[in-house]
């Protein structure tokens, strides 16, 4: 299954049916989802907590704050990443373009190729 | 002015650089003081003094339409300051330019040391050009930082304006002619909608992802198409009942009642789901997430609890507690149905429920199978500065 099979996904999504949307779908590709984190502080902890995490799909606006500092933790890290937007790409300052970046509303198939294109499966 | 007498001509004529010339000539800052206006064209009567009487006739008629446009100047609506020289000394500036600069101690003074809090913002430097081109400069939108009164600390004006040169009879550059008017509201108010429009675009795409949601997870408990539709279209609507009732707030937020009752009104309306509690308002985030909640807890109701007879009613209560850190509790409570049991399956209905009060709220949920009715009780912090 293009190598996502058994990867943990760390979901950042504010909204809790978006969030569901997205499990489903990480779901079916055999992905383990972790979180969903609510908030940018919930997200750190899960960054910053025991829990390895393959790479992340991070909603840029969550609970009215803007998701950076959790991306800069992951990068920190090392680990892979896809911004989740109503913008696209459009959406995002100059210094975070050029990551893989789904625009919301999203099908399962741009789901699976922004996750492959961010852990470069 | 065509058809006017030659004597006409020479009294009542005069071109806007003209007036430019005379606004620039008469002294003192006061200058309604009557002196001589001449509205000669550039020389054209010079040697040919005009009869005494006709030099008083004119006076008079000239005083007061000179001391009409020196009015005018000053009470203009836009700024306007005529700049002499060079230097651009400030030779006349009417009330408007006094106001945005801050200052009524500017006449008489180069731009430059009468306004050093705009230097380095590109100002003198424009003026120069004006000055040293003889082109005229218009600016558009443009922000310029400006103290009010000398205690205030500078902030952002926007600005339209022109800068104008100002000739002399041998059509040589003699001063620049600034005016132009305060937009600090109008670029304010198009910044403002701006973000309410981009703000809006992250709604729709955030609603359209919402509804993508409900869809999938809808059709994953529904594989027949009619009840999936029926479903997924009683879901749709509850979504659209609690946006109309943000849209008549301007998405400021909506009152937990009116969430309610709109939510429930398909159900038998406040006859059988009984509200009783204090105003709360609610967030559009909360408000949205408690009319999602009350959909999927009434159609349960109906298809299995209380409302699926005819005399079962729910009673919903809710209070505040600890007004510091304000926490709402709700308390939903069915009567008069069958006794409830717990669902065989989770379905995405309390599924929906339950992660709305956790991840949405950032709440507590306890759903009770009580043999006299389901009880749901739900509680949140109301100020998450969300």
């Amino acid at each position: 299954m293009d190598g996502l099979a058994g990867k943990r996904i760390l979901v950042v999504e504010d909204e809790s049916l978006v969030a569901m949307l997205i499990e489903t779908i990480l779901e079916d590709l055999g992905c383990a989802p972790i979180g969903p984190a609510a908030s940018v502080e919930e997200g750190l902890g899960l960054v910053n907590g025991e829990t390895a995490i393959d790479a992340a799909l991070l909603d840029v606006n969550v609970g009215g704050q803007q998701v950076f500092p959790v991306a800069e933790a992951l990068a920190a890290r090392g680990v892979p990443f896809v911004f989740s937007t109503g913008y696209g790409e459009a959406g995002l300052p100059d210094s975070w373009r050029g990551r893989p970046t789904l625009q919301k509303p999203f099908t399962e198939d741009a789901v699976r190729t922004a996750i492959c294109a961010a852990l470069g499966a | 002015m065509i058809g006017t007498t030659p004597k006409g001509s020479r009294s009542g004529v005069a071109t806007a650089g003209h007036v430019l010339r005379e606004l620039a000539k008469s002294g003192g800052p006061a200058f309604g003081a009557a002196k001589a206006f001449d509205t000669g064209d550039g020389g054209a009567g010079a040697g040919r003094p005009p009869p005494t009487e006709t030099v008083q006739h004119q006076d008079q008629v000239l005083e007061s339409p000179r001391d009409h446009l020196v009015e005018m100047f000053m009470q203009a609506p836009g700024f306007i300051a005529v700049l002499d020289g060079p230097t651009h000394v400030i030779q006349r500036a009417n009330t408007a330019y006094l106001r945005l600069v801050g200052s009524d101690e500017i006449e008489g003074r180069p731009i430059r040391e009468a306004l050093p809090d705009i230097a380095c913002q590109g100002v003198f430097e424009r003026l120069d050009s004006v000055y040293a081109t003889g082109e005229p400069y218009a600016g558009r939108h443009r922000s310029v930082r400006l103290a009010h009164t000398a205690d205030d600390s500078p902030e952002v004006m926007w600005l339209d304006f022109i800068y104008q040169p100002i000739r002399d009879d041998d059509g040589a550059v003699a001063g620049v002619f600034v005016q132009g008017q305060d937009v600090t509201d109008a670029v304010r108010a198009a910044d403002r909608q701006k973000l309410m429009i981009d703000e809006l675009n992250h709604r729709v795409k955030n609603t359209l992802a919402t509804v993508q949601s409900i869809a999938m997870q809808t059709a994953r408990h529904h594989p027949d198409p009619n009840r999936f539709a029926e479903a997924f279209q009683a879901r749709l609507m509850s979504l659209s009942h609690t946006h109309d009732l943000l849209t008549r707030s301007h998405w400021e937020g909506a009152d937990l009642r009116a969430v309610l009752q709109h939510e429930t009104d398909a159900h038998g309306g406040p006859t059988r789901i009984m509200p009783n509690g204090p105003l709360v308002a609610l967030d559009p985030a909360q408000a949205l997430s408690l009319g999602m909640i009350f959909h999927e807890l009434a159609t349960n109701a109906g298809k299995y609890g209380a409302l699926s007879t005819p005399d079962g009613r729910v009673f919903v209560d809710w209070s505040l507690a600890d007004q510091r850190a304000r926490r709402l509790t709700l308390n939903w409570r069915e009567s008069g149905g069958p006794p409830a049991a717990p669902p065989q399956r989770r379905g995405f209905g309390s599924r929906l429920i339950e992660r709305n009060v956790r991840h949405d709220l950032a709440g507590e949920i306890e759903l009770d199978y009580a043999e006299g009715g389901f009880i749901a009780e739900i509680s949140f912090p109301l100020d998450r500065g969300r």
